[in-house]
């Protein structure tokens, strides 16, 4: 095993490297222009999610596409040594080289990002699950696009039928609510991709029948895929068509402001800002972009209106804090509310750097040294 | 264990791809301790067999066994005691001969590292280069040397001369003849080069089509494949249909006939119906035979169907 492995890793490193050299680039140049979001700012994922699945997907080329001649594959399979080993080294060799070329790039920009002064924001290792759910996401991508090299098909709907599973978790990876739930999502469609291929590979590319349980496999994928796949399609398509006519009002999340002292939404409503309390009851109507007075006397209020994290999925910052505007449009400064802390944090715009905290009982410039906010007892309503 | 006198024994061995039939109904046998020549044009089917002994393709009806063990589910310690050359003489290009010798002997328990480096020696393949850089010829070399270091009890190669220069081909052959013979191995090898197989081969297997044509030693194959030079006073008049003859040819007041011979029923039928002038019997060479028995023109298909050696 430990040759084959060598192998494959000997055939395939220096692809390795240079997807590392490029991943590392494309992670720090999408970082370092939008800090606002850190590791979760939707430039970098998408360089993430695009960049880890054609990485996963790439590497399996790399490793079929030399060996597919029909000669060059009865000499890699006509050996005393059973299919089940070899595809074994070939994945374990592929995870070896997938992890060259992802883990020390994101690994890289994490640490950058987290340290203090890179971004006048807080920073949470918590933040690093985004990216590591899409580099785990790249597993099924990998399986996918092997399956779709060494499966036979008819037509090539049916070759496609294995990425259309990966792309489909890795919608559901970005809507999920939890890690673990991505988590678990991800290890399914391994499974159920992994299954299909020891039966494929076994099966010597097809040429022979699939065993029961890949067989078992690929009817779960191909009813996964078509199924879910084609209902979360005709979804989009019925939501995008009763949108159609519709004022980007409605779709409009709202923000949060403070308001006299207090957390409450605001909502644009043809061309101004409509200002309601958390209960949605109507304050006043205002001019767009214009920022509520008091912050300092609000903040001692927050613990009654903290934002829900339950409704941040894990990809989002504000699951972790929350920005909070400041009355004044000049401030130097930006303010976040802390959830595990129940602290406010300020962080100045030229240093970047954390220069405060906030609690009941007021701003300290030591962090350390500053009170919490109770218990959150309020929770925000985010549609 | 199972253990056969055969090396080889296949039943009704058909194969498609699609709607098309590559291999029909093939019943072969194979003794152990013999070499057997596989002869066919290109896309006669010999790699697809060969595929299906080896357990790679699955064929679509009939079952075949390689060295008693059933095709469909052949365990490692059989493949471990089959050697395979496959076509083009596949290695990794990035390897060095030594790192070749490495990857290929994890794989097998045994390995006869001084007939390795004989045969590298004959090849004059040094251990330091890289596979990619090898010639043809000692890519080819290096091929058989890593099939044959495991001492394989049966020997596949599939076209091991393909691409390589008369010399170079001569070495190959002298390596194979020189390490089979001693060891009194059974090898299956199919060609192109009906000059190779006449000179290794005990017995030939003629597969046209998809379809066994003859299976008999070379010397029978050569005795039983005639050509006739029939001559007429006039232009020779369109042939008959006459069982056992394969092609025919007009060249002017002369038609040239291939036949099967057959107790000379044959050839007494051409001599009443056509009424030559002369007859003259042509010497054939078993590349000459091969091509007059396999080269089928499209008005000569029926002609083929009759025809079985």
């Amino acid at each position: 095993m430990k040759v084959w492995i060598w192998k494959e890793i000997r055939q395939n490193w220096t692809w390795a490297l240079l997807t590392a050299l490029v991943l590392g680039g494309a992670l720090a140049y999408s970082l370092m222009g939008h800090t606002s979001e850190s590791l979760c700012d939707r430039g970098f994922l998408t360089v993430t999610t695009f960049g880890f699945a054609f990485t996963g997907a790439g590497l399996a080329c790399l490793q079929l596409l030399p060996e597919l001649r029909r000669d060059d594959w009865a000499f890699l399979i006509h050996r005393p040594v059973s299919p089940w080993r070899i595809l074994c080294a070939k994945i374990a060799a592929g995870f070896l080289l997938y992890g060259l070329a992802t883990l020390p790039p994101l690994a890289c920009v994490s640490l950058w990002a987290s340290r203090p002064g890179f971004a006048a924001m807080p920073f949470y290792w918590e933040l690093t699950l985004a990216p590591l759910a899409d580099l785990l996401m790249g597993i099924p991508f990998y399986f996918a696009t092997m399956l779709m090299i060494l499966k036979p098909g008819r037509w090539y709907g049916t070759r496609l039928l294995s990425l259309g599973l990966a792309v489909l978790v890795a919608t559901w990876v970005h809507l999920a609510p939890d890690f673990s739930l991505a988590l678990v999502l991800i290890v399914f469609a391994s499974a159920m991709l992994l299954a299909v291929l020891k039966g494929v590979f076994f099966a010597s590319r097809g040429s022979r029948e699939l065993n029961s349980v890949s067989k078992a496999a690929w009817i779960v994928l191909v009813f996964v895929t078509l199924w879910f796949g084609g209902t979360q399609a005709m979804e989009s398509v019925f939501r995008k068509l009763q949108t159609w006519n519709s004022s980007d009002d409605e779709d409009f999340t709202p923000q949060f402001v403070l308001e006299n002292g207090k957390l409450a939404q605001a909502l644009p409503k043809k061309g101004r800002m409509e200002i309601r309390d958390l209960d949605g009851a109507w304050i006043r109507t205002t001019k767009p972009l214009e920022r509520l007075k008091g912050l300092h006397d609000t903040l001692k209020s927050l613990w009654e209106s903290s934002p829900s994290r339950e409704w941040c999925t894990y990809r989002e910052i504000y699951r972790y804090c929350e920005w909070l505007p400041p009355g004044d449009l000049n401030a130097n400064f930006s303010a976040y509310y802390d959830y595990a802390q129940r602290r406010v944090l300020f962080f100045d715009h030229d240093t970047k750097r954390l220069v405060g905290a906030m609690g009941p009982k007021g701003f300290v410039k030591d962090p350390a040294g500053c009170s919490t906010f109770p218990e959150d007892k309020r929770r925000f309503f985010r549609p | 264990m199972p253990d056969s006198e055969l090396a080889i024994e296949t039943h009704g061995l058909t194969k498609y791809f699609g709607s098309k039939r590559v291999v029909d109904g093939l019943d072969l046998k194979m003794p152990k301790g013999k070499i057997y020549g596989f002869l066919g044009r290109n896309g006669a089917g010999k790699s697809t067999t060969i595929q299906m002994l080896l357990g790679l393709l699955e064929p679509t009806e009939g079952s075949a066994k390689i060295l008693g063990f059933d095709c469909k589910r052949l365990p490692s310690e059989a493949r471990a005691r089959i050697g395979y050359l496959p076509e083009g003489h596949p290695v990794y290009g990035w390897m060095t001969v030594e790192e070749c010798q490495k990857f290929q002997r994890a794989s097998y328990g045994s390995w006869n590292e001084e007939l390795f480096q004989a045969v590298l020696d004959h090849f004059r393949v040094g251990p330091r280069q890289k596979a990619g850089s090898l010639s043809r010829g000692q890519r080819a070399g290096l091929c058989l040397a890593m099939v044959l270091a495991p001492e394989p009890e049966l020997l596949i190669l599939d076209d091991p001369a393909l691409g390589l220069d008369p010399v170079t081909r001569r070495n190959l052959l002298e390596a194979m003849i020189f390490v089979t013979r001693k060891e009194g191995r059974t090898v299956l090898f199919s060609s192109h080069i009906l000059a190779d197989v006449e000179r290794v081969a005990d017995t030939i297997w003629v597969l046209h089509d998809g379809r066994l044509r003859a299976s008999c030693s070379t010397e029978t194959f050569r005795q039983r494949i005639r050509r006739v030079v029939l001559r007429f006073s006039s232009s020779p008049p369109a042939i008959p249909s006459i069982p056992g003859v394969v092609r025919w040819r007009k060249k002017g007041e002369e038609m040239w006939v291939t036949y099967v011979e057959n107790g000379h029923t044959t050839l007494r039928e051409l001599e009443q119906q056509l009424r030559p002038t002369t007859i003259e019997d042509v010497p054939l060479n078993l590349e000459d035979a091969f091509i007059d028995y396999v080269s089928v023109d499209e008005e000569d298909k029926t002609l083929l169907q009759r025809r079985t050696l």
